[in-house]
This record gives C-alpha cells, structure tokens and sequence, in this order.
C-alpha cells in the first residue's frame, strides 16, 4: 500500500538525511577551497601553516592574508551557503536530492531576514544538543525550534508515496510488544 | 239652539270630526281635527246664513219641490213635522256607526282619551232641509274651497308631515313595548300557522304562486337581483378573505358532514358519480379530437412544470421509487409473480412481433449512442465500473472462469476441429476485409492503437501488481520453451543479436542517448527510491521515539494549508525584485 506524500509535512529522517548533505557539501567545498589556495600558495613556495618562514618579505602578508580569508570563508561559508538557498527556492542542495522544501506557514515566499532567524534557531538547536531537533518529534507540524523561530515548515516537494505496508507492520510489531502477557491480539494486529 | 245643529242629539259635523283632547292624545290629530273644525265652523257660519247644511235629502227633496223653500224653511226652521221626525230619527238610526278607538291611545289611561270618534256616513246621515238652489250652490262652493285650501295645507305643510311622523314613530315604539300587543300578534300569528298547517296546499299554492310571481319579476328585471347578489357575495367574500380560520372551520365541518353523509349512504353517491362519469365518458367518445386536445395540453403544461421544477421531480421519484423497492422488498412473492407475468407477456408480444421488435431496438440503440456519444465521460466511467467489478468478479471465481473458458475454448476448437475448410475461408475473408480497411485506414488504425495503448498503459501504471504476474508467468513461458527448445534458440539469440549490433553500429548517437538516457533514469530511480526509504523511515523514527516515551503511536498527521501545499508543487524560483514587491516584511 502506497501513500502520496507530496505536500505533507516532512519528517526528521528525510530532514537529516538532507542536512548530512548538505554538510558533506560544505566540507568538501571548504576542502576544495582550501586545497586549491594551499596549492596555489604551494606554487610560490609559501606554506600556509607556516607563514613565519617568509617573515619580513610581503609574501608574509599575502600567506597571513590568505589564512585569515581561509577562516573567515570556512565560518561564513555555512550560513551564506543556507541562507542563500533557503532565500532563493527554499531548497538546499541536499533538501533537493531528498525532495523537501523549507516554505513559510503562511505560504508566501522566504525572505533573508527570515533565513537568518532560521540559521540562527539551527545555532540555538545546537547549542542545546539538539533538543531543538527533536521537537520535530513531537510537533504536529513536525517543525524543530528554528522552524518555529521562523514560522516555517519543511513539506515533501516531490510526487512520492509512503510504504505504508512497511510502517503499519512495524506499528503491529510495536504494539505487540506493547501488549501484556495473555491479553488476546486485535484484529488489526492479527492482521 | 242654533239651526246647524241636529236636532235628533246626532253629533255635527264639528262633533263627527272632534277628537279626544285629553293627555296623551295625539297632537297631529288634534291639529288636524282643530284645522277640520275651523273649516266646519266656517260652513256652519255659511249654513247659518243660508239656512242649513245641504245634504243628500236635501238634494232629493230639491228635486221634489223646488218651489216651496222660503217661507216654509224658516216657519219650521227648527222643528219637523212629528211624523217626518220620527221618519228620520229611524232613518239616522237605521245607518250603522263606525266607532273607531283614537288613533293614539291615551297616555295615562285618561278618560277623556277614551272618547269615541263617531262618524256617520250615510245619505240619511243628515236631516233635510230645503234650501235655494242659489244659496246652495254658494255653500257648496265656498266649502269645497275651504275643505280643499285646509287639504292643501295638510298636504303641503312640513310641520304636520313631521309631527305626524314624531307621532307615528312614537306610536310604533310604544307598540312594539306593548306586551298586549305582542301576545295578540303572535296569537295571530299561530292561528294562521295553524291555520296553514291545516291547509297545506293552500299555503303551497301560496307560495307558489308568490314564489312565480318573484321569480317572473327578478327574471325580468334582474339587473337588482344582480347587484343585489354581487353586493353579498362580495362582502361575504371579504369576510371570509378576513377570517379565514372560520372558514377553515366551516369548511370543514360541512366537508365533514357531507362526507359523513355519503360514506354513511353510498349508494346515491355511487348512482350519481356512475351517471357523471358515464355521461362524461359518452361525451369523450363522441369528442375525441377534444379530448386529445384537451390531455396534449394538460400533458404538456405538466412536463413544463416538472422541466422547470428537476429538484422536487427527483425528490418525488426517488421516494416514490424507494417505498416501491420496499414495498416489493417486503413481498417477494408478489415481486416474482409480477415479474414473471410481465416478463411473459412481454416476451410474448416481442415473439409475436419481431419486426417491432427489431424497430425498437434500432431506435433504443440509435438514442443510446447518441446519449453515450454525447457523454463520454459517462460512458468511460460506467465502462471502468462494470470492468472492475467483473475483474474483481473474475478474480475471487478463477475456477469458475477457467471451466467457463475451457467450455468455450472447447466448443469453439471441437466446432474448427470439424470444420477447417470453414474456419480457413472465414479466417481470410474476416482477415482480408481487415488488411483493406487497414490499408485505407491507417491514421485511424494508429489512433485507435495509440488511444487503446494509452489507456492500457495508465491502467497498468495504476495497477502495477496486475502487470507483474502477467509478465512473470509470460517471461517464465518463454524461458522453459527457450529452454525445452536450444536448438532453436541459439540461432535466434544470434539473429538477434547481429541486428542489435548492426543497428548499434549505425546510429551510434542513438547508442549515446540511450545510454545517457538510461543513466540519469536510473539516478532518478536511485534518487526516488531513496526518497521514499526516507519518507517511510520519517514515520518510523518517529514511531521509534514516540514508544521509548511510552507515548501512544500517532495517527495522521494534519495536512498544512492549501497554500503551503501549493509551494510544494512549483518551484518558488523568484527574482528579488519580485520576491520585494510581494514581501511582506
């Protein structure tokens, strides 16, 4: 049995999945980065992680210049990389491949201001060790504490169905354990 | 003693006329009888001059001897001769006496309104005397004037009219409290009752005759009876407008009564509606063009009411219908025999008349593709309901459906089995009337490929569990015969695959394309089945955390707003400047 889902509020394996994505990206693009600089720098003989070897000449500046833009783009690459995609189409890359969509409870377009409220409620669900994250659990829109800072949600944005076969067995199973020693099976279980 | 007077103690003139004076009595007639005693005076003064009064005697004694007067008449003005006395005193009362009650009865029972009014009236009611002819002729003018100028004063003057009505009135008020009065109206009024019931058909003649007389009269005048009949009906008609729960009421009643009536004796009710209804059936023969006339119009005003009314149409069939089902529901016997008798007598008919049988079902079927070419839609629904439920039907009977094919198969191969030549010749003409139609046909052959295809196609995308076991048990056919057979199959497998390669190395682009094609069909399968794991692991993770809470598994969630659902479908790809002027923010 099959379920279409398109629309309906997504779920936190989907969400997760999404953001390991997106994480992966951002890792392997600040790698990149910092290879094809590391390398470029390699090329002038200048070591990035040792930039006092050149002291006194300007290529100390240019590597200690280089080290400082390596950190400030690997803190601000994150938040540009979210806000930006959220702003645009309300996707990241990863929220792309799982086919979900971040859009405002009240239907209209993001807005920056409202991406970086959510960015930010992310930083707050971290620092709480993600008890934020696992609102999304609970709530009935499935929303964790930045989407409720931001008054957003996360739909499924593509035309799939839900295995229901596979969830109302496990359901069966949970219940079954549930269930007290001696107490008869419902229909619905034996079934 | 005066010479006008009698002399025989008959009262005058003046006497005749006197009325009761008393209390009580009646003005008017005092009035009058003042006005009448003047004028009396006035001739008594006149005979006084002339002799004496002039009377009928004297008219006849005139004739007698016109030539003794003078002398004589005032020799014995005032005495008779004994014997001409007693003559006339037997005379005088010999004339009757009209005695008459006062015309308005005392008001206190005063004595002297009991006062008889006597008038005499006779030829003999005065005494003769001889007169001149001359002085007699100028009494009997200047009278008439008198009595007619005191006539026209009566007659025209207002005052006596109005007290003469102040009187009547007055009259008839104290008449009506008059409880004498009363009792002998009514004893009156009882004895000609009596009188009547004794005497039937007088009364009946009476009233017949009066009744005709009426009705001769309204009849030819019957202008008043007609606003007289308009009037009424029209303020009854306004008081029943006003106070229609009195006529509910009377209505009712009557209709009650009435109804009481006829069922309590039907047959009078039963005499009569025969006679109606037969008179009313002669008429419906005689005039059948009318009648046609009269129920095309009835028909057609009532199938307008009903097209302008659809909803109350329905409404009324399907109750109607329903408490039939029912009705039949409840009595299946009846059901059956009904159904058996009209299905019998139908099947009779249509035995018995093929050729109208075969008319109408030309016509039935003609309006049935119309009705099914105008409604497709319908058709394609009712098509999609009745194959499901004979798959469905199929499907929970596959022993009954195999032994029903296998009879079929088995009839129709027995049948080909004897007769090959048979089969051969049908199979080329039906084959070959085909290929022709085929060959002048080809874009309505593609599209009805094309359209059936589509069709099945979707139908076997929607149901992709009917497709699997067709293509496992079809492949698995093909396997064992490819198996059973491998001399046959590895020429095949070597045609096969040396036109695939010939075609590969021909249109390598092609090849290119597939290859692509298949690719990103087969990330997309990838990418779409990953996304359906992790929507399923959505709810199951969430049912894994809701039972180490211990909390009761959750049911379906509450689907967002038509809006939010909307985003998922397009891509909110918007340009800043557009995303500025629709912001709200």
């Amino acid at each position: 049995m099959k379920r279409e889902i398109e629309g309906l509020y997504a779920g936190a394996a989907t969400r997760g999945i999404a953001w390991v994505i997106d994480q992966v990206l951002i890792v392997v693009t600040l790698g990149v980065v910092a290879w094809f600089v590391t390398t470029t720098y390699g090329l002038f003989n200048i070591d990035l992680q040792n930039c006092e070897a050149s002291s006194g000449s300007i290529w100390y500046y240019a590597c200690v210049g280089a080290r400082f833009g390596l950190g400030i783009f690997a803190v601000a690459f994150s938040p540009i990389y979210f806000i930006f995609f959220w702003t645009l189409s309300g996707q990241t890359i990863g929220d792309a491949i799982l086919g979900i969509r971040v859009v405002r409870l009240d239907g209209k377009p993001m807005t920056i201001p409202r991406s970086i409220r959510r960015f930010i409620g992310y930083l707050v669900c971290f620092i709480t060790l993600g008890i934020g994250f696992l609102l999304m659990l609970i709530d009935d829109q499935r929303q964790g504490l930045h989407d409720m800072l931001a008054g957003t949600c996360v739909i499924y944005a593509w035309r799939g169905e839900q295995d229901t076969q596979t969830v109302a067995r496990l359901q069966n199973w949970m219940t079954e354990r549930r269930r007290p020693a001696g107490q008869e099976p419902t229909a619905n279980s034996k079934a | 003693m005066n010479e006008t007077e009698p002399e025989s103690g008959l009262p005058s003139l003046e006497d005749d006329l006197r009325v009761p004076t008393g209390e009580g009595t009646n003005p008017a007639a005092v009035a009058a009888g003042a006005v009448i005693a003047g004028a009396a005076n006035a001739a008594g003064a006149v005979f006084g001059l002339f002799g004496r009064r002039r009377t009928a005697e004297d008219e006849f004694e005139m004739e007698e001897s016109d030539a003794e007067s003078a002398n004589e008449s005032k020799k014995d003005d005032t005495a008779l001769p004994v014997e001409e006395t007693e003559r006339v005193n037997q005379d005088v009362d010999s004339i009757p006496i009209k005695t008459t009650k006062p015309v308005t009865p005392a008001a206190n029972g005063d004595a002297a309104a009991e006062e008889l009014v006597h008038v005499r009236v006779s030829k003999k009611g005065a005494r003769t005397k001889k007169t001149k002819p001359r002085q007699r002729g100028l009494a009997e003018s200047l009278l008439d004037g008198v009595v007619a100028q005191v006539g026209d004063y009566i007659e025209s003057s207002e005052a006596v009219e109005r007290l003469v009505s102040q009187q009547t009135e007055k009259i008839l008020r104290e008449l009506t409290q008059e409880p004498a009065l009363a009792n002998l109206i009514r004893a009156q009024a009882e004895q000609y009752i009596d009188e009547l019931a004794a005497h039937p058909k007088k009364l009946e003649t009476l009233v017949r005759a009066q009744a005709e007389q009426y009705l001769a009269h309204l009849m030819q005048d019957s202008a008043p009876v007609d606003a007289l009949v308009d009037k009424v009906a029209g303020n009854y008609l306004t008081r029943l407008t006003q106070d229609s729960v009195a006529v509910d009421a009377l209505v009712e009643k009557v209709a009650g009564n009435y109804l009481t009536r006829l069922t309590q004796d039907s047959a009078p009710v039963d005499a009569l509606v025969e006679k109606v209804a037969g008179n009313y059936l002669a008429r419906l023969l005689d005039d059948s063009a009318q009648i046609d006339a009269l129920v095309q119009k009835i028909a057609g005003n009532y199938l307008n009411y009903l097209r302008a009314h659809p909803e109350p149409v329905r409404v009324l069939i399907h109750d109607e219908a329903g408490a039939y089902i029912e009705l039949l529901q409840r009595d299946a016997e009846r059901l059956d025999a009904l159904v058996t008798t009209v299905a019998n007598r139908y099947v009779d008919y249509l035995q018995k008349n093929p050729a109208a049988v075969r008319v109408l079902i030309r016509n039935e079927a003609g309006a049935y593709l119309d009705s099914l070419q105008n409604d497709s839609a319908q058709v394609e629904t009712l098509v999609q309901t009745l194959g499901d439920k004979y798959i469905a039907y199929l499907r929970a009977n596959p022993a009954q459906v195999e032994a029903l094919i296998r009879d079929e198969a088995g009839k129709y191969l027995a049948y080909l089995n004897e007769n090959p030549t048979q089969v051969q010749n049908l199979i080329r003409a039906q084959a070959g009337d085909y290929l022709e139609y085929i060959n002048h046909n080809p874009a309505l052959i593609e599209t009805l490929v094309r359209a059936q295809g589509d069709r099945y196609l979707v139908r076997l995308q929607k149901n992709p569990e009917d497709v699997e076991p067709l293509v496992r048990a079809l492949a698995d056919r093909y396997i064992a015969v490819l198996q059973s057979n491998p001399d046959q199959l590895m020429p095949l497998v070597q045609k096969v695959g040396d036109e695939y390669i010939d075609y590969l190395l021909d249109h390598p682009d092609a090849v290119q394309e597939l290859i692509q094609g298949q690719s990103l069909s087969l990330a997309g399968v990838v990418m779409e089945d990953v996304r359906s794991r992790a929507a399923t692991t959505d709810t199951l993770i969430e049912m894994f955390a809701r039972n180490i809470f211990r909390r009761a598994p959750r049911g379906e969630l509450p689907e967002p707003s038509p809006e939010v659902r909307a985003l998922a479908e397009r891509a909110p790809l918007v340009s800043l400047r557009e995303k500025k002027k629709r912001g709200d923010e």
